[in-house]
């Protein structure tokens, strides 16, 4: 379980982490989101004790990050954004070494090498592998010493959709053995995909914070109709008539009662003689969410 | 657990390195290959003064002889001295010109010899100077045979060992560079520091790692090289001189692999530092060459391996090895304070405000900062001090006051940044801290000097004191915001101090 009051990151003058405070039970994942620079892996380095918080606390599995920063460690897989690997080493060196870091593991690395679905390549040069690889065998090295706790920042990042797949089912996968799981990405699919909670960040703080789908109900408390007419030319009259704008091929209007609003449309295209192709309800995605929550204002 | 798993895998991988193992046999083989011709050429030394050797040096000192002395056929035998025999009007004129750096004019009480200050010469000239007063005294059997006792041949043979001896650290202390600024440089430090294991624990195993391999060539080379005819009269010790040495460099290395920005910068930088430490302890161990800065050599660990092989019984240079241990802490603590930054969490090169942010996190207190200061303080200032005497012979002279100055100077100025680094912010802080740095520095420069200042301890109380003080005043200034006036204070009042000494033990 991980739990954050008020955690605070400043460098200098600039608050990275500002006052974050979030909640992850065990056997549950939480995304956590947010553009470039929103503090994500600032937030992470602060959890796996890389870095010392300003102020604020932090416990994982009841344990202080900043007193019992050793023993959080231990307990805490950490896969950072990019691979972190020795390439001179190979599969099976690279986890017998962190394998004897943690002081355990050393007996899991044939079940790890075959859960990443390296076991064929275990005796080549990491230097040798692709990016992909090299990330599959990062998480097994994350994973060595059976945390209870695992904390992944990015762990999809220049990946293919096939190896971007492949570790979102792997990562599913660990969330059933009972394991906590934090995930930072800004990939929403992923994010809607894996996690059971979300908290959107930026600017350093948490802008939102719930399940995905009260997340998307939160913003499209705000609804919009959009509607799609077979005259091009016709579309600027239309939008002006019925206070909407122009998106593309369709025009989108804030719906303020619906049926009204389904009426308006429907008597200023008779009135211009433009022909209605589609008039749709438009539900927010999570990318419309983060957009919403990090951009202010409308979600579309 | 971490400690030991990390050397373990450290060695491993060096080990591995079948390419990096390769070249260091290849230079062992070369440079034991190179033993015997190194030594035919110090016995074809003619017997006389060492520059003699040099074909460059034929000629270098010029003598106007005036009458007629038996001085003459002994000057006359040195390769190294051109004798110009004249009439005292010419031989005056001549050394007025430049022409000549001295004149030896022959009168009823033997002799007496002129001499003039020029630059590049003023080694040989005091040589010169020296042996004509020797041979006036009749209190040496040869004049110019620098430690007649010893013989040229044995002498070179010394200062041969401690070259040899200590230049493979260059190439024995290069894995902690590649250790720590690979790691860097691809990132991996950060899964490392994300382990149970701590900072210091990393930092020491790749530092052990290192030491340790470094000490198991260090004890075949020693095991070679007797073959060669360098034989230790106290191999024991020569081996924990060498290993020192070796410790020394490897921290310094590690020190600067962690605040360069990449693998490159890191490798140049550190080939840098050996270099300068290597030279200024050989360059001090030189000084033996002379009777007159004879004494001096006792500062480098060089010199206890050079006297080694010559066979002189000699006490192991406890001293001098707690100096080596306190620069090598000092340089510990500076890398661990560079691993505790927050930059280097970031994979990004910290700097050096951040390095003593890096020093307080590990301290955790104003006052041990400053106390571990004053021996960064200190460090620093050996290899500028020596730098300065050189600079100080060479343009201006054997000139004490002018030296002292300098010193004094580098000294008041090197602590003065420690307490700019620290920014007290009030007066008994600004006192604290200042008297803290001084106190440290002044420990190790008591510590360093106890070879060659054969006074009591007592009397070694009043350096550190003045030390204390002096920084202490800075400390105030820099609270003050009086921090240039404050510095001069200092210097006059360590500079009074030294004046005095030198007054007292003329």
């Amino acid at each position: 379980m991980i739990e954050t009051f008020e955690l605070t990151k400043k460098f200098g003058e600039f608050t990275a982490v500002d006052r974050v405070s979030i909640s992850v039970k065990g056997g549950e994942i939480l995304g956590v989101v947010g553009p470039n620079g929103a503090g994500k892996s600032t937030l992470v380095k602060m959890l796996c004790t890389i870095l010392a918080p300003t102020s604020g606390t932090a416990t994982i599995m009841g344990l202080d990050i900043a007193k019992d920063s050793q023993k959080v460690r231990s307990i805490v897989g950490y896969l950072p954004e990019e691979p972190r690997v020795y390439d001179y080493m190979t599969a099976e060196e690279f986890l017998t070494f962190f394998a004897d870091v943690y002081g355990n593991g050393r007996q899991r690395i044939p079940e790890l090498l075959e859960f990443v679905g390296l076991s064929e390549h275990a005796k080549r040069k990491i230097g040798e592998y692709s990016k992909g690889m090299k990330h599959r065998i990062s998480l097994a090295r994350a994973l060595i010493h059976d945390p209870p706790v695992l904390i992944l920042d990015e762990p999809t990042m220049g990946l293919d959709p096939a190896s971007s797949r492949d570790v979102r089912e792997r990562v599913k996968e660990m969330r059933k053995g009972g394991k906590t799981i934090l995930v930072c990405t800004h990939y929403m699919d992923e994010a809607d995909f894996l996690c059971d909670k979300l908290a959107v960040i930026n600017k350093g703080r948490i802008a939102a914070i719930g399940k995905p789908e009260e997340l998307k109900a939160k913003v499209a408390k705000q609804r919009y109709l959009t509607v799609v007419i077979k005259e091009d030319a016709l579309m600027r009259k239309l939008a002006d008539e019925i206070g909407g704008e122009i998106d593309g091929r369709r025009i989108i209007v804030r719906v303020k009662g619906l049926n009204s609003t389904v009426a308006k449309v429907h008597s200023a295209s008779k009135k211009l003689n433009a022909t209605i192709l589609s008039v749709k309800t438009l539900e927010p995605s999570l990318d419309d969410v983060f957009v919403a929550v990090t951009k202010g204002g409308r979600w579309v | 657990m971490g400690l030991g798993t990390m050397v373990w895998w450290g060695l491993r991988t060096i080990v591995s390195d079948r390419r990096f193992l390769l070249s260091i046999a290849v230079g062992m083989l070369i440079s034991l290959m190179t033993i015997p011709l190194l030594m035919n050429a110090v016995s074809s030394f003619k017997e006389g003064n060492l520059l003699s050797a040099l074909p460059i040096s034929a000629g270098m000192v010029k003598i106007a002889v005036v009458g007629d002395h038996p001085i003459v056929s002994e000057l006359e035998k040195n390769s190294m001295v051109e004798v110009v025999s004249t009439d005292e009007a010419t031989a005056m004129s001549l050394l007025d010109e430049g022409k000549v750096h001295g004149v030896f004019i022959v009168n009823s009480s033997g002799g007496s010899f002129i001499g003039r200050g020029i630059p590049l010469s003023n080694l040989a000239e005091s040589a010169v100077k020296d042996a004509v007063d020797k041979f006036l005294r009749k209190d040496v059997k040869s004049s110019f045979n620098l430690k007649s006792d010893l013989g040229l041949e044995g002498l070179l043979r010394s200062l041969l060992a401690p070259f040899l001896m200590l230049t493979p650290l260059f190439i024995w202390s290069l894995p902690v560079i590649q250790s720590i600024a690979y790691e860097r440089d691809n990132k991996v430090v950060e899964v490392l520091f994300a382990t149970p294991a701590s900072r210091f624990e990393i930092l020491a195993s790749k530092i052990l790692t290192n030491l340790i391999f470094a000490m198991v060539l260090g004890a075949l080379w020693m095991y070679l090289v007797q073959f060669f005819g360098l034989n230790f009269s106290n191999p024991f010790g020569v081996y924990i001189v060498l290993s020192s040495m070796a410790l020394l460099i490897i921290t310094m290395n590690a020190l600067v692999s962690s605040i360069a920005s990449n693998p490159n910068e890191a490798t140049l930088a550190s080939s840098i530092s050996s270099t300068i430490i290597i030279t200024m302890f050989f360059s001090i161990a030189i000084l033996k060459v002379f009777p007159a800065t004879e004494i001096a050599a006792k500062l480098s660990p060089a010199t206890y391996i050079a006297e080694q092989v010559s066979g002189e019984s000699t006490p192991f240079p406890f001293n001098l090895m707690l100096v080596i241990y306190i620069i090598t802490a000092t340089a510990f603590l500076l890398t661990l304070s560079a691993f505790s930054t927050e930059a280097f969490a970031f994979s990004i090169k910290p700097g050096l405000v951040q390095l003593y942010e890096g020093m307080l996190e590990i301290l955790k207190s104003k006052r041990k900062a400053a106390f571990a200061m004053g021996f960064v303080a200190f460090s620093v200032t050996m290899p500028v001090e020596l730098v300065a005497i050189g600079l100080v012979f060479f343009i201006i002279g054997p000139s004490v006051f002018i030296l002292l100055l300098s010193l004094t100077v580098i000294e008041e100025l090197l602590k003065a940044v420690a307490i700019y680094v620290l920014k007290p912010k009030k007066v008994k802080e600004g006192a604290i801290l200042g008297g803290l740095i001084g106190l440290a520095f002044g420990v190790s420069e008591s510590l360093l000097l106890a070879p060659i200042i054969d006074i009591m301890v007592l009397v070694r109380v009043v350096p550190i004191l003045i030390h204390s003080v002096s920084s202490g005043i800075v400390g105030v200034g820099y609270a003050k915001k009086q921090f240039i006036l404050a510095l001069l204070i200092a210097i006059t009042l360590h500079m009074a101090y030294n004046m005095y000494l030198v007054w007292q033990y003329r």
